[in-house]
């Protein structure tokens, strides 16, 4: 169903593409997933193409991330709130055991505010980076900016994440 | 591009990733929702449109029947039958006097009116 360039597997992509998409919307997983609809729908009706001059993960992720962008500066939020509440579906339960799962909510969450205190562009590529196993070249075109400049920024990010994650375990 | 002093951030992305990665949405779903949203978009869109043209085919309809009604008898009354409303407010008294010719062995005042003047 969602194979529209040889090399562009939406649906083998879709769970980090979906990672991705929260990143790009602060965590907010209603707006990640009304980000999602929009990208898989401008590729499925071929509004967004695929050419191949770059991976597609990083054109895919390129696409996420301006929809984002888009979506935030046309602020669409209130228009869809009732459409959303119509669509609204439970999301599956996580598949740990009780304790595993507080751990490993405990050290999420943590990273999670220390991502959340960053400036946008660190976020992104701490994100492209360890999250989505990219190159810091491979980060900065899916930003839209300058190999030096996603550099600047993942380093920076680095020494801001690891100093809050230090604050909250202490 | 990560190095061995990056492996503390690698496993708390990485368990970051399993977390969410897990609570992805079906993309199925994801796919279907947005296309119904646009249906559903569409149609209201298209609602406004549908009101208009109903209301234009209505309105030629009305237009189409009043041409093929035969033409009323349109009758304009002449202006020589027209009489003011205030007409009679100039039936003023001994007009008759004023629209008669004198002839002489008649006098001007009726002959009823000199009787009256007599008797009294």
């Amino acid at each position: 169903m969602t194979d529209v360039h040889p090399q562009l597997d939406l649906e083998q992509l879709h769970p980090a593409s979906f990672g991705w998409a929260l990143a790009c919307c602060g965590h907010d997983r209603e707006e990640a997933e009304e980000v999602l609809q929009e990208v898989y729908l401008s590729v499925l009706e071929s509004r967004a193409r695929f050419d191949g001059r770059s991976t597609a993960r990083t054109w895919l992720f390129a696409v996420i991330r301006r929809t984002a962008a888009s979506r935030r500066r046309r602020g669409w939020r209130r228009r869809l709130a009732l459409a959303r509440w119509l669509d609204r579906q439970p999301a599956p339960p996580p598949p740990r055991s009780p304790e595993s799962t507080l751990r490993a909510r405990e050290a999420t969450s943590a990273l999670r505010d220390a991502l959340a205190r960053l400036p946008e562009r660190q976020r992104q590529v701490l994100h492209l980076v360890f999250y989505q196993d990219l190159t810091v070249e491979e980060a900065a075109l899916v930003m839209g900016v300058s190999l030096g400049s996603a550099r600047t920024h993942y380093h920076r990010g680095k020494e801001a994440v690891r100093l809050y994650l230090s604050e909250e375990a202490s | 591009m990560t190095t061995d002093d990056d492996r503390d951030l690698r496993e708390h992305f990485a368990a970051l990733r399993r977390e969410e990665e897990a609570g992805a949405p079906a993309i199925e779903g994801l796919v279907a929702r947005a296309r119904a949203r646009t249906r559903g978009e569409a149609l209201r869109l298209r609602r406004p449109v549908l009101v208009l043209a109903t209301a234009a085919a209505v309105l030629l309809v009305i237009a189409l029947l009043d041409l093929h009604k035969p033409p009323r008898p349109f009758s304009v009354p002449s202006i020589t039958e027209w009489r003011s409303p205030t007409d009679f407010l100039l039936q003023t008294p001994g007009r008759e006097v004023l629209e008669s010719l004198p002839r002489f062995g008649e006098g001007l005042i009726p002959p009823e009116s000199n009787e009256r003047r007599t008797s009294s």
